[in-house]
């Protein structure tokens, strides 16, 4: 009896397998996490362009975890997929996964986390001192063009280095603004410990730019637990649901830059098929963020 | 029912299906099914590949077999691990060359785990607790030194353990087979072995024998730590880099691999051949289903039910015998 359950079971798991499919051409795509809005998005948008254009994707799952995402593309090698998308772990620690992709005459495309140290056929990401730069423009519009802001920023991330890099350049043309503080807080929690001690050691600043939407979430809490609401104005950057959603409700979020995990999994699929088909496509592919304010968005 | 009947004494007579029954059917189940839906499964690119990423598993899994057959539990080694190779990126950082950092690496995981060893003998503190509170300690620990961030490390010998191969094997599958080799004849023909049975079988019986159990207990922990300093030490070559959150949840894994191997939770049986087959099954289990491309979400699902299937299928072969 035992016996014949086994066998239905084995047979019934192998049929189901089989449905999900195997094949050994096409795009390989390994994400660092589906466990975050930002990347979910990513995801769907890869899956709908591949439909579109009639090319099989496979996704795997990294987990943030580097070891499972080498691991990943070693089996696209094995399988011998033709293209391998990667959204990095780790932007220096993506490039053995890369090296052995590419020793095995397997182009490489990152997206949203450049590569470091490893030259890839192309990058798609945010332009992020260009989100930067609009994030200042933002920021002196709303202060009235004077005064003193703040930053919370994360240095060891090259991308948030863009974002505030730009931001300061955008301010340098305001010359009635001064960036008093810049304080390191990349979790939430640390977020708002910075937006608070910024706020005690300068009472008189008007508005604060956090380096993605924890942060600036963070510093929103922090003003209003200081009652300095109609005083501090704040900027975040990333654009996921929730700091939307505080922009439209909360008086003291102004706006968020919004990036477009949308258009970046869309553009990197494109950009699969393209090498697929043997065409050239160019090495940087910046997808400029927007901005969302309580008038509406801005793309 | 004769053709099984005959199938089943035809595989009983086999002594590694006898002694390994469910687990090695659990395996080839595993392998049939999925070469018969993907034809690069059985691949023997595929089988080094599948060797190469198991590796960090089965070495850790390969010290826990010890702690496991004392009747204990080592928590820690996900986090020893990553200590370990941060340890390692900070030794090349100060100038030391390839062969000092090893030692420095392995001393830090002897520290680690004869620390475990320690705070549970001489405190009489369970080890389930005490190793969940060095887990937490030694993964605190590894982002001391660079606030988080990962560290990469560029020493070539370091980096060709983790790329390179010799006589045709990646050097990481020697150095999981020389240690496959080593623990299996410390544990099957050294009287350190013969006394970890004892001691795991029957405390008291072993403490009247006049072994020093608490002692023992200590090498053990010590070697569980060693073993995942140089899971730590095979990880980081890989990546070329020392993460912070590397080997997180690998304790799992490796219990799994120890678990699946037959080994007992409640100590006194077990083998390191048992281990590295249960080590090999979470490895083909994850390599197939990448091959596949089964969702993420369903691989941990189904991961998770054929590692239940294959512990039942052993305690039920094993009943049977008895």
């Amino acid at each position: 009896m035992i016996r014949t359950h086994f066998t239905k079971l084995l047979l019934a798991g192998a049929a189901a397998l089989m449905a999900t499919g195997a094949f050994a051409e096409g795009i390989g795509a390994s994400l660092l996490t589906q466990q975050h809005p930002f990347y979910i998005s990513l995801a769907s948008a890869m899956t709908a362009e591949a439909k579109a254009e009639n090319v099989p994707l496979e996704i795997a799952i990294a987990n943030q975890d580097l070891n499972k995402q080498l691991a990943d593309v070693e089996d696209f090698i094995t399988k011998g997929v033709s293209v391998i998308i990667i959204s990095p772990v780790d932007s220096t620690g993506v490039k053995s996964a890369i090296t052995k992709a590419q020793k095995a005459g397997i182009k490489v495309i990152t997206v949203d986390v450049p590569a470091k140290g490893v030259e890839v056929t192309s990058h798609v990401g945010t332009d992020n001192y260009t989100g930067g730069v609009k994030a200042g423009e933002l920021m002196a519009k709303q202060i009235g063009d004077k005064g003193n802001v703040a930053v919370i920023d994360y240095p060891t991330v090259q991308s948030v280095v863009d974002r505030v890099e730009g931001f300061k350049k955008a301010i340098a043309s305001h010359p009635d603004i001064k960036i008093v503080s810049v304080q390191t807080g990349i979790t939430r929690p640390e977020a708002l410990a910075a937006a608070q001690n910024i706020l005690q050691a300068n009472p008189d600043v008007v508005g604060i730019f956090g380096f993605g939407d924890d942060a600036a979430l963070a510093a929103a809490s922090a003003v209003k637990s200081a009652k300095l609401q109609d005083q501090v104005k704040v900027i975040g950057f990333d654009g996921m649901e929730e700091a939307r959603n505080a922009v439209k409700n909360d008086p003291v979020m102004v706006g968020v830059i919004a990036q477009y995990p949308d258009q970046m999994g869309k553009v990197a699929v494109e950009t699969a098929s393209k090498v697929i088909k043997g065409e050239t496509v160019e090495a940087k592919q910046p997808i400029i963020p927007g901005v969302v304010t309580k008038a509406g968005e801005e793309k | 029912m004769t053709n099984s009947t005959e199938t089943k004494q035809a595989l009983l007579a086999s002594p590694l299906i006898r002694q390994y029954g469910g687990i090695v059917i659990s395996l080839i189940i595993l392998c049939l099914v999925f070469s018969s839906i993907s034809p690069r499964f059985l691949a023997f690119n595929n089988f080094m590949n599948i060797m190469q990423q198991v590796a960090v598993i089965a070495v850790a899994a390969y010290g826990m077999t010890y702690v496991i057959l004392l009747g204990d539990i080592d928590l820690s080694v996900g986090s020893i691990i990553a200590v370990a190779g941060m340890v390692a990126a900070q030794a090349f950082s100060m100038g030391f060359g390839f062969a000092p950092t090893v030692l420095i690496t392995l001393a830090a995981g002897a520290i680690m785990g004869g620390l475990n060893g320690v705070l549970s003998a001489k405190l009489m503190l369970p080890s389930f607790i005490v190793t969940v509170a060095t887990m937490g300690i030694y993964r605190g620990a590894v982002s001391l030194p660079t606030n988080g961030a990962p560290a990469s490390i560029e020493n070539e010998t370091w980096l060709a353990i983790g790329s390179e191969s010799w006589l045709g094997l990646p050097i990481i599958i020697w150095i999981v087979i020389a240690l496959f080799a080593i623990n299996h004849v410390v544990l099957s023909r050294t009287i350190f072995g013969r006394r970890a049975y004892l001691a795991g079988g029957n405390r008291e019986a072993a403490i009247y024998s006049g072994i020093r159990v608490d002692r023992l207990k200590i090498i053990i922990f010590m070697i569980s730590g060693i073993m995942a300093a140089i899971s730590g030490i095979l990880l980081s070559s890989r990546l070329s880099s020392a993460q912070t959150n590397a080997g997180m949840g690998y304790e799992l894994d490796a219990i799994a691999a120890v678990v699946l191997g037959g080994t007992s939770l409640a100590g006194g049986v077990g083998t390191m051949v048992g281990t590295i087959l249960g080590a090999l099954i979470i490895g083909v289990i994850n390599n197939g289903m990448n091959m596949l491309a089964v969702p993420y979400f369903y691989q941990l699902i189904f991961k998770g039910i054929v590692i239940l299937f294959a512990v039942w299928l052993d305690v039920r072969s094993k009943s049977m015998r008895a």
